[in-house]
């Protein structure tokens, strides 16, 4: 466990001690230290696998932003909003990579009242235009964690129950003006198996914690902007299913993409349903796109869900994306490199290994170094030796 | 009836006696006089062992072999003397005329029934006295310092022995009571002094002074008069008659014709104060077997000793087991102007200590989640503050972050007060309570968790040094005991500090800021004396602070402390921070499950500990 005090970062103030960081070894050099430094950054404790447990897939997501007075704050650059803003842009490409059939709302809260910036909708450009739009807005007055909860759960009360509500709420204040008792509305949001979880950018709040703890949502405090940037991917991955939700078995459609040509004869140009009230520009007409096997309504972009039948349409590969979160790939051994003598090479990129651990694999034993291994668990997914064996005739 | 059925096994209190005796039938303030002396384990206020005219009635009976433990003992000297101290006002003069008019009354009119028993209760007193004596000599009973066993040897003298000339000398001695309240000066004497004074105005001997409470309290019993209360005010006489005559020393008698605060109301009052608290202790020393004097802020421990005039066998000092550093003291000494914060006399008024002061207040309001606590040092200096910084719009700005909640000095205020800052802090709203440091809300309330996750000391709470009980107390101290008046009253006031401060720390997984908001806390007298779990986290670089590096400081232990409670194992933290923890991590480092406790190891850890000291 590291004894060495606690550190602020310059920017945020703190007295900076760089000297009692570095120690030199016998000759006078520093260069084990520096290494260690480099090694401990790039190590990453890999994630818990929950093992077999039903996951929610299927997520509703609200992101609530506080945008009041605090926000102005320079602790994170330029300051508090503009970071947050961006992240929560980051956050909202990287959920939707990570669990294309799910959906993301955006609500922002400052004097007193709640405002939804956009609705629950599963295509993330949208939600990326107004999180632009809103760096030029003001903050200003107290946030209000009651009357923001109640418009999420407005709408999230109506969603299946199959599927996943959860509430993100960013705060940045310590208090917050609610016009009733927020302890009632935390017993009908548990009734209601609406899931909350919190990421202050202060200190720890009361209210949050106790929120958090009832919905089984999680609580943390933010250290620095790189810290909350680890926080939000956390909330990327599908939390665990409540034991109370139905579990159903989902009717989805898995529309063909037909591209019609124009010297077919039936082929007729017609408009999609998802541009009917966009006010994005295009010509809106066109000829092929996705038809709902229900009731043909054109689409040209999937996933979404159908406006007409209500019939949730996906594509095979959207599916196959959220797989690996059932199945997820064990962390490899750590073992130091003197134990291996007869290994040079890492298996996966070739190189020389000369960090001071490596990596096994449990199931075919072959040896990475830190940086594939980083690569395999977060965006691999798959050791790449284990495929390479099976794929094998 | 009852009596030969005991109490079954279990623990009671006082709530489960009414209980019981409700449903036997029994009173349950006999039943726990007398459960008193069969139970294992009794936990009662110290004043049942101290203020004697208690303690003969109560705990009289205890077994020598009994372990007398005093927790929160840091203000036990106080409360000895505040035992054996008595105040006489004009009014309780003019209740005991009224009551001895009623004595008077009542024995004239036994006189006429029943003059057996008034003849009956003379000779008892011959020779009751003597039983007394008999059962303290045993051991049998504690010994009381009202009835110091000189009296015991002695039969009750000729003059007081029959009920009337009691009761006529009881009169003589009110009457010069109230020529001494009749001066426009203050008198300060001692008791050997009062005592000749009293012979020589209305010849009143010393001995039948001695006798008086007890005379009193057997003619009460003999006239079987069911109402003690209404004769409060007598009783306190005769126990000033008592304590007068005699104690020579370590008394001191005080005769004010007004009060400090209001020079023009003539409120004529006599202070018997007693000047060494080590005379209502004593007889608990030398009948237990085992005392022990423990608190959470006893510093500096070998003070305590010295005042209580004991020797103790064993001192040992032991600082809080924590897995991470949980609480953050630091001294602030300047306001961001430069200007010395503090709250000297000589500064009071002035105008940039007191916005210093609001600024240190408006920046903490900002950056502290939940509840803050903030303590001044007199309820005078708070209002003129507050006052001040309505005028200068601190307040307002304050307001915005959390809500203002203020002790006052009556009771039923101050707890809507602290009602309320309750539910704030619940609520996420957030709240300050503005207190005093000698009020009662430092001394009994505790700030755990949300409640107080600051506490702010603005100023040393150094005593009101003018006031003539508390000189002739520091010249006692002085003479006797070789203590200088000012480590003496810098003693004083570091423990009412340690003690307000400690509210805001009340378990492991607790944690709080504690600002000392004064440039003197940085001087090494006084933060020597703090309690060492406090100043082993007082470092060289959190002595005399500005604002801004306090709020620093502050800012980045809040988001270390929260980060730490919750288990955060998937993520990568840049800085360098300490232990992550949640409650399984301490265990075993701070926190003992009850095998861990009873383990071998443990045991033998606990007894090296014990043995170090």
């Amino acid at each position: 466990m590291d004894e060495e005090p606690e550190r602020a970062k310059r920017w945020e103030g703190g007295y900076e001690r760089t000297w009692e960081i570095l120690k030199e070894d016998e000759s006078g050099s520093l260069k084990a230290t520096v290494e260690e430094i480099l090694f401990q950054a790039k190590r990453k404790r890999v994630f818990e696998s929950h093992g077999q447990v039903r996951l929610g897939m299927m997520r509703h997501l609200y992101v609530v932003i506080d945008t009041s007075r605090t926000m102005e704050d320079q602790d994170l650059k330029p300051n508090r909003l503009t970071s947050t803003l961006k992240l929560v842009e980051y956050f909202v490409e990287e959920y939707f990579d990570q669990n294309p059939i799910s959906q993301v709302g955006i609500i922002t809260t400052k004097n007193k009242r709640a405002e939804k910036l956009t609705d629950l909708a599963g295509n993330p450009k949208k939600h990326i235009d107004a999180l632009k739009k809103a760096k030029d807005s003001t903050c200003g007055g107290e946030p209000s964690l009651y009357n923001s909860l109640s418009l999420a759960m407005q709408t999230l009360k109506h969603m299946p129950g199959h599927s996943s509500r959860e509430v993100l709420i960013i705060f940045s204040s310590l208090t917050t003006c609610d016009p009733a008792n927020i302890y009632e509305l935390v017993k009908t949001l548990k009734a209601l198996k609406i899931r909350v979880s919190v990421i202050g950018l202060s200190a720890e709040v009361r209210v949050c914690t106790v929120l958090t703890r009832e919905t089984g949502g999680s609580y943390h405090v933010i250290l620095d902007e790189s810290h909350f940037r680890e926080l939000l991917m956390f909330h990327v991955k599908p939390p665990p299913a409540t034991s109370s939700s139905e579990c159903s078995l989902i009717r989805m459609g898995f529309p063909q993409h037909t591209i019609a040509s124009i010297s077919d004869q039936d082929a007729k140009p017609s408009f999609s349903q998802a541009h009917l009230d966009s006010t994005s520009g295009g010509p809106g007409l066109s000829m092929g796109g996705y038809f709902c096997p229900q009731c043909q309504a054109k689409y040209t972009e999937l996933p979404v869900e159908c406006k007409v039948c209500g019939l949730t349409l996906v594509s095979a590969p959207h599916l196959a994306r959220s797989f690996h979160h059932l199945f997820p790939l064990e962390a490899f051994q750590e073992s130091p490199l003197l134990l291996h003598h007869t290994e040079r090479f890492c298996e996966a990129c070739q190189g020389e290994l000369k960090d001071k651990s490596v990596f096994t694999c449990p199931s075919c034993n072959s040896v990475f170094c830190v940086e594939c291994d980083l690569f395999i668990h977060d965006t691999l997914h798959c050791c790449p030796s284990c495929i390479h064996s099976r794929s094998a005739p | 009836m009852g009596k030969q059925v005991p109490l079954p096994a279990g623990v009671y209190n006082l709530d489960d006696l009414k209980d019981f005796g409700r449903r036997k039938g029994w009173c349950p303030y006999y039943l726990a006089r007398y459960s008193i002396l069969h139970a294992n384990i009794i936990v009662y206020s110290y004043h049942y062992l101290l203020d004697p005219k208690i303690a003969d009635l109560v705990s009289k009976e205890l077994s020598k072999k009994s372990v007398v433990v005093f927790d929160e003992a840091h203000n036990i000297d106080n409360v000895c003397i505040d035992s054996m101290s008595v105040n006489i006002t004009r009014r309780t003069l003019d209740r005991s005329q009224a009551n001895v008019e009623t004595l008077q009354n009542t024995i004239l009119k036994i006189k006429e029934t029943d003059a057996a028993k008034l003849k009956e209760e003379y000779r008892r007193l011959v020779e009751g006295l003597k039983e007394a004596n008999v059962a303290r000599e045993t051991d049998i009973y504690m010994s009381n310092p009202v009835l110091p066993d000189e009296i015991l040897q002695e039969a009750v003298p000729g003059s007081i022995r029959t009920a009337e000339h009691f009761v006529g000398f009881m009169k003589r001695f009110l009457e010069y009571l109230k020529a001494r309240l009749r001066i426009h000066h203050v008198v300060q004497e001692s008791a050997p002094q009062f005592l000749k004074d009293i012979f020589e105005k209305v010849c009143i001997d010393r001995k039948p002074l001695r006798f008086c409470a007890e005379r009193l309290r057997s003619l009460l019993r003999t006239l079987e008069i069911a109402d003690i209360a209404d004769f409060s005010a007598i009783t306190l006489i005769s126990n000033f008659a008592t304590l007068v005559s005699t104690y020579s020393k370590g008394f001191t008698i005080i005769i004010e014709p007004f009060e400090d605060r209001t020079p023009t109301i003539a409120n004529p009052v006599l202070h018997f104060s007693c000047m060494d608290p080590s005379i209502a202790i004593k007889p608990v020393f030398e009948r237990f077997q085992s005392v022990i004097i423990t608190s959470g802020t006893l510093s500096p421990l070998d003070i305590y000793p010295r005042i209580l005039d004991f020797r103790p066998v064993t001192v040992a000092s032991f600082t809080m087991t924590l897995a991470r550093t949980c609480l953050c003291p630091l001294v602030v000494g300047r306001g961001n102007d430069q200007v010395a914060m503090t709250s000297k006399f000589e500064t009071r008024e002035d105008f940039a200590v007191i916005r210093n002061y609001g600024n240190l207040l408006l920046e903490m309001s900002a950056i502290v989640p939940d509840g803050i606590v903030a303590f001044f040092t007199s309820y005078t200096y708070m209002e003129n503050i507050v006052a001040s910084w309505y005028e200068q719009g601190i307040l307002e700005n304050v307001q915005r972050n959390k809500l203002i909640f203020i002790e006052t000095p009556d009771a039923a205020e101050t707890s809507m007060a602290l009602e309320k800052y309750q539910e704030a802090c619940e609520n996420g709203r957030g709240a300050i309570l503005l207190s005093v440091a000698r009020g009662k809300v430092s001394e009994g309330i505790d700030f755990v968790h949300h409640f107080g996750r600051a506490v702010i000391m603005f100023g040393v709470p150094y005593v009101y040094t003018q006031s003539r009980i508390l000189k002739a107390r520091l010249e006692y101290l002085r003479d006797q005991f070789q203590i200088r008046e000012n480590d003496f009253l810098t003693f004083d006031a570091m423990r009412h500090a340690a003690q307000c401060v400690g509210r805001a720390i009340r378990g492991k997984t607790d944690y709080g800021l504690m600002i000392f908001a004064d440039k003197r806390y940085a001087r090494a007298d006084k933060r020597g004396k703090l309690p060492r779990w406090i100043q082993e986290h007082l470092t060289d670089g959190s002595l005399n602070l500005t604002i801004d590096e306090t709020v620093q400081l502050s800012k980045h232990f809040l988001r270390q402390m929260a980060h730490s409670i919750h288990d955060i194992s998937n993520c990568n933290v840049q800085c360098f921070c300490q232990l992550n923890l949640s409650q399984e991590d301490q265990l075993g480092l701070s926190l003992l499950t009850l095998e861990q406790l009873q383990s071998e190891d443990m045991l033998q850890k606990i007894a090296q500990i014990a043995h170090q000291a």
